[in-house]
């Protein structure tokens, strides 16, 4: 038998047995279909985002290619008995704090089980986010498209909590003098040959840039003390399902932005948070061709306020019967709203 | 369920299969070959309503998964060889599985798809992304060794 001969019929010796592909199938919608889902979400907003700064204007750029740096999250080995995360385990979380600096922080939550992850991961400060990082247009800053090494388990978060359990690391930001008022950061894999926009892992606006201290001094991005937890609602992808709070000082309805159907019975309708009101109750008005859910928040204590808009909220409805071919409106609005399906 | 999700999903248990069995191959690991599978058909959803009007959608996500794969085998670990089957079969077969496993990510895609999937040169360069000379190259020096290893003569070129 020739070389040739063997590799062919020795190759096909190694090829595993067919599987079920119904039971495939079924398997890539629990995770995939969800995880789109969630990306539209992602995506909404960030468009809002970038039709708000086109309408105040563009700022010019600068341009700069800087070297990379390291940094580890733990040099602990991995714990026995905790799987490797994988891409459909993972929820991207993003936080941006503003202060005299700016800090970055970029992890991840898992929401299936906790997993290990080891991956060093570049952050790119540019204007025009994914397309400018491709022709190398990178703000001036020292140390901009730098590397930090994420390693560690990656935990399954509280989503009840105000803030959700994640693994992260951060960089910070300071003394930006450039003309420029408008950056995106943009994540990938360290080494990664990014060819299209889907190979990065996350892009996301900074709401504006930190302040110019001394324009004598460069911009300078410095990595900075991992992250164990994000705020729960600031520019990430995994929505805040919150338990309603009945009891609260003058609820009103709000607007919802879009529901996402969990199971036949089962959704979320997402809607934004004001200061310092809170979800206060949900109600649903069900009729064969429409459902009509009414979310209403109520002001908050002083002494728990929150004092900033707070997106992504999510509230939790279980309809009497199967959503099926029913529309979904809006209770403020009136408006019969787009449902993004797990399904 | 949308309409494009219903073509998504018929193209899906059509192809999936195959797709999860040649990077398993590439990769020769079960869990590494279904996240990478996974992954490429995610993306492959995403962009299924452009992907969805070209001529060959197989070939766009053998080529991503491919490039996952192959990625992920120059970053991660080598595999664990599974349990031999039994007698002269089994032996050949480890010996085999150890050979392919000493190739570089690229040559042992390039044998994959040639030998394994029986694609002509001119396809292999097209899911590997590279020129029909690189395949060549990649084929010739995996054939060297592999009648190396396997104490095979070396024939004569491949198509």
């Amino acid at each position: 038998m020739s070389l040739d001969d063997r590799l062919r019929s020795g190759l096909r010796t190694l090829e595993t047995a067919p599987e079920d592909a119904q039971q495939r199938l079924a398997e890539f919608r629990r995770r995939a279909y969800p995880r789109r889902a969630r990306r539209w979400v992602a995506q909404g907003v960030a468009g809002m985002i970038v039709a708000a700064a086109l309408a105040f204007g563009i700022s010019s750029l600068a341009f700069h290619q800087a070297q990379g740096s390291g940094g580890f999250v733990n040099k602990q080995p991995k714990p026995k008995g905790v799987p490797n995360c994988t891409p459909s385990d993972l929820h991207f979380m993003f936080d941006y704090s503003t202060g005299p600096a700016g800090l970055v922080s970029f992890g991840y939550a898992s929401s299936t089980r906790p997993c290990w992850i080891d991956q060093s991961i570049t952050v790119a400060i540019t204007g025009n986010g994914f397309a400018d990082l491709k022709a190398g247009r990178l703000f001036a800053v020292s140390g901009n498209n730098s590397a930090i090494r994420l390693r560690g388990v990656v935990p399954t978060p509280n989503a009840d909590a105000r803030a959700i359990q994640g693994l992260g690391i951060s960089w910070e930001w300071s003394n930006w003098c450039g003309s420029a008022t408008r950056a995106y950061f943009v994540f990938f894999e360290t080494g990664k040959h990014l060819q299209i926009a889907d190979d990065m892992l996350e892009m996301d606006p900074a709401p504006n840039t930190p302040r110019c201290v001394d324009r004598s001094k460069p911009s300078v991005l410095t990595s900075a003390p991992s992250v164990a937890s994000f705020p729960s609602t600031r520019r990430n992808d995994l929505p805040l399902v919150l338990q309603p709070a009945p009891g609260l000082a003058n609820p009103r309805v709000v607007k919802i932005l879009g529901v996402y159907l969990i199971d036949a019975r089962t959704l979320w309708a997402f809607f934004t948070e004001a200061p310092c009101t809170a979800l206060d109750h949900v109600t649903v008005s069900e009729s064969p061709q429409q459902v009509t859910v009414f979310v209403y928040v109520g002001r908050q204590s002083k002494s728990s306020c929150h004092p900033t808009n707070l997106p992504n909220i999510a509230a939790k409805i279980v309809l009497s019967r199967a959503l099926g071919n029913r529309g979904v409106a809006d209770g403020a609005s009136g408006e019969v709203l787009g449902v993004a399906s797990s399904r | 369920m949308r309409q494009r999700d219903e073509a998504f999903e018929v193209f899906f248990l059509a192809e999936h299969g195959s797709v999860l069995r040649t990077v398993q191959l590439i990769l020769g690991d079960r869990q590494a070959a279904e996240d990478a599978t996974q992954e490429a058909f995610y993306r492959l959803l995403v962009h299924w309503r452009k992907v969805s009007q070209y001529e060959r959608p197989g070939a766009w996500v053998r080529r991503v998964a491919i490039r996952i794969a192959t990625r992920a085998r120059s970053s991660q670990r080598v595999a664990e060889i599974e349990p031999p089957r039994s007698g002269v079969e089994s032996s050949a077969r480890v010996d085999l599985q150890r050979a392919l496993r000493a190739l570089s990510p690229a040559q042992r895609t390039a044998v994959v798809l040639f030998y394994y999937e029986d694609q002509p040169v001119g396809e292999v360069a097209s899911l590997m992304e590279c020129s029909d000379g690189a395949v060549k190259t990649h084929l010739h020096r995996a054939r060297k060794h592999l009648a190396e290893v396997l104490g095979e003569e070396l024939d004569d070129v491949p198509r």
